[in-house]
């Protein structure tokens, strides 16, 4: 009999994004080395404060120690509030904790005041990482920055657990292009304007920016108002194949996410063999770019950015050259390592 | 390979130099050391921040319109946006004072428990050394103070009796009663700590004599606490009652009464060493005569006599005998030699103790300061060292 594994996420309905694909490969890889896994997802509702709390309980509530007359060898709990969720055999892979209530709080990316019922919900959402998490057999981290703030705010300890990107195999390196590529939904917290803003400060350069999502009119009004917007092609939707050809003939490879929980375009654009000039505060992307090594990190602002890119600009050689080793540290990942960390925490080896 | 990856260096070296040369990004909205309450005032000004004019969700429907609209009718709300714009200023600039107060106030919170700290070693350092010097300058008062006690309690125990003329004429003993000796001894013998150390010098002679050492005299037993510090057994006689009480107090074997007496007393040969020191001066020759047979009746062969008194020669160690008023006779050197070896003793020496420091002594440039010194200025004690003979 293969052993029984469930793989633990949040849901969220009506939409299929990163994360939803990331635990959908996850139970593939274990259901492709003969275990017998599945998902269980429950939506994160987040209309009140108290909503977070219930959605807990409701994991909480959830009793997975046999399913169908057959017991569940071991659970993996990805997202808050999934680690909850009662199990013997828990092994948590933290992606990332809710954010809002620790990194983020007292930042514009968080809505959380000071007031006593938020206050309530952020001491109750502690309570539930430090029960859900300490009771579990081992808990990995998505990456480094994740385990880091899992120690910083929580105090518990945690091991980095990386994983390759989506398309995994299939990026492939290209001839360098003559356009820097920027690649990520549009959130305010993705940044996209440091680059866009950038191309002022950098007159060789062109950009093109893939992804779509809120801050869409804000950015095109800021390429407009900059005087960059002749330099900047906007791609909404691609395909995987047509990313993947973004990818490979780009010139570099630009990401400015404010504190990422790990980032997969870095991991993408080394994998094609791209340099990747990133910012000193982006998080996760800065466990593989290294200044001068795969890449180059400067301070979070539009004219360093923009001074970067267009010293680099012309010197393609180099570019090749630290795209090159980017894709040697990157292409050391693979589901096979990431899976087998995991089931052996579970002790099913 | 190298070459590449020297350019790749430069590369990075001068767009380090040249971001280095660009504004600083804003600073992280979170602030070390910051409350949770700061933070969340932060986070309220920064979202006020976006709502200083009307503004259109991207998402909502008929946007666009709206948006003109909202633009054709801006004059409305002009001094709005100018005061929503103003107090916004003047709130956030309010949080970052309040901040700044907050840090210095940390760092004055921080910097009191400094002193603090400081002040109350100061005062355990202060608090122990006042401690010492008082223990050093109260003893030579706790020592006086048990004397008069000691004398208090003779006085007032002694019987009506002993106090009648005839007893007093009976015996024509001290004229000093012996309270008073031991406050003058107290006063002028030094501390016993300084007897002690001088008197230290004796016991390599007191090591390994073929019996118990008797301290003829022992005063207040810094000799006998030394020989029992050593292992050396010892006992002790003392005339004066007050001291003979004290050394008993202290655990030592001082039997109170004449040391001629005592000595008589005993049987031959029972004792290894007797020693006596600063306690001829207090006899006439003939008693101190009688001490010497006595002391070589009661040692056994090969046993010594020790006796150190003031050092006649030295004219300067005359004002310590006449200090004294207990003190009958000065007894020179060569005279008590004389006597121990009509006594029966042999290999007699004199030994000089005491000597005074050189600033109270003459700069010897020549013979007769040498000889003058001698005279005057020479060591204050002697002390005879005599041998029974071991056949």
């Amino acid at each position: 009999m293969p052993p029984r594994v469930l793989v633990l996420a949040v849901q969220t309905p009506f939409s299929d994004g990163g994360a939803e694909r990331h635990v959908r490969r996850l139970t593939e890889e274990l259901r492709i080395r003969q275990i017998e896994a599945d998902l269980v997802t429950m939506p994160l509702i987040e209309h009140e404060r108290f909503d977070l709390i219930r959605s807990a309980a409701a994991w909480r509530s959830l009793d997975l120690s046999e399913v169908g007359g057959r017991p569940v060898d071991a659970v993996i709990a990805t997202r808050f509030p999934s680690y909850a969720a009662r199990h013997d055999n828990k092994i948590v892979w933290l992606i990332h904790q809710y954010r809002q209530v620790y990194d983020q709080f007292g930042t514009s990316y968080s809505d959380f005041t000071s007031s006593a019922e938020d206050r309530r919900t952020r001491e109750a959402i502690a309570e539930i990482d430090r029960v859900g998490l300490t009771e579990a057999r081992k808990v990995f981290a998505n990456s480094g920055n994740v385990a880091a703030r899992l120690s910083r705010f929580n105090g518990i300890s945690s091991e980095p657990l990386y994983h390759p990107p989506p398309l995994d195999g299939r990026y492939r390196e290209g001839p360098l292009g003559d356009y820097a590529l920027t690649v990520g939904r549009l959130d305010a917290w993705k940044r996209a304007d440091l680059p866009i803003a950038a191309l002022a400060h950098a007159p060789s350069a062109r950009l093109i920016v893939v992804g779509r999502g809120p801050e869409e009119g804000r950015l095109r009004r800021l390429a407009r108002d900059t005087g960059v917007a002749d330099r900047v092609d906007w791609v909404a939707a691609v395909s995987d194949e047509e990313l993947i050809e973004l990818y490979a003939g780009a010139r570099l490879v630009v990401v400015a996410p404010a504190n990422e929980d790990l980032g997969y375009v870095p991991l993408e654009a080394h994998l094609s063999g791209k340099a990747v000039l990133t910012t000193e505060d982006a998080g996760g992307p800065l466990e593989f770019v290294r200044d001068g090594e795969t890449g180059f990190v400067v301070p979070a602002s539009a004219e360093a950015l923009g001074r970067a890119m267009e010293l680099a600009w012309p010197h393609g050689e180099e570019l090749a050259v630290l795209g090159h080793r980017g894709r040697q540290r990157a292409a050391q990942l693979s589901w096979s390592a990431t899976v087998s960390a995991l089931l052996s925490a579970a002790g099913l080896t | 390979m190298s070459s590449e990856r020297d350019l790749v260096a430069d590369l990075a070296a001068e767009i380090r130099a040249a971001v280095a040369e660009t504004a600083p990004p804003p600073p992280a909205l979170s602030r070390e050391g910051s409350s949770p309450e700061e933070e969340a005032v932060r986070t309220t000004l920064l979202r006020a921040g976006s709502h200083i004019t009307p503004s259109v969700p991207e998402s909502s429907r008929l946007a666009r319109g709206k948006r003109i609209a909202l633009r054709l009718l801006r004059f409305l709300w002009r001094d709005q946006v100018a005061f929503n714009t103003l107090l916004l200023e003047a709130a956030t600039a309010s949080v970052a004072r309040l901040a700044a107060e907050r840090e210095t106030l940390d760092r004055l919170a921080a910097a009191v428990v400094r002193i603090d700290e400081s002040l109350s070693a100061e005062r355990s350092r202060t608090r122990a050394s006042l401690r010492e010097e008082l223990v050093q300058w109260i003893a030579p008062w706790q020592r006086r103070a048990a004397i008069q006690d000691a004398r208090l309690t003779r006085l007032e125990s002694a019987s009506p009796k002993s106090q009648t003329p005839s007893a007093a004429a009976g015996a024509p003993a001290r004229a000093i009663p012996p309270g008073v000796y031991s406050l003058f001894e107290e006063r002028f013998r030094g501390s016993p700590e300084e007897i002690a150390a001088r008197q230290a010098e004796y016991l390599s002679h007191l090591k390994g004599v073929p019996g118990p050492v008797l301290d003829v005299g022992c005063g207040r037993g810094e000799l006998l606490r030394l020989l029992a510090e050593n292992g050396i057994p010892a006992s002790g006689v003392e005339t004066n009652p007050i001291a003979a009480a004290e050394c008993r107090q202290a655990g030592l074997a001082v039997e109170e009464g004449d040391g001629l007496a005592s000595l008589a007393g005993r049987p031959g040969g029972s004792l290894g060493a007797v020693v006596a020191l600063q306690v001829v001066e207090h006899w006439t020759p003939e008693q101190i005569f009688v001490f010497l047979q006595e002391a070589r009746r009661t040692l056994v062969p090969g046993g010594i006599l020790i006796a150190e008194t003031i050092n006649v020669d030295s004219i300067s160690a005359w004002k310590a005998f006449y200090l004294d008023p207990s003190h009958v006779r000065p007894f020179p050197a060569e005279a008590l030699a004389f006597l121990a070896e009509a006594a029966g003793f042999v290999e007699t020496r004199i030994e000089y103790r005491a000597p005074l420091p050189p600033q109270e002594r003459l700069v010897e440039t020549s013979e007769n300061e040498a000889k003058l010194n001698r005279l005057l200025f020479g060591p204050q004690d002697y002390a005879l060292i005599a041998r029974v003979p071991t056949s």
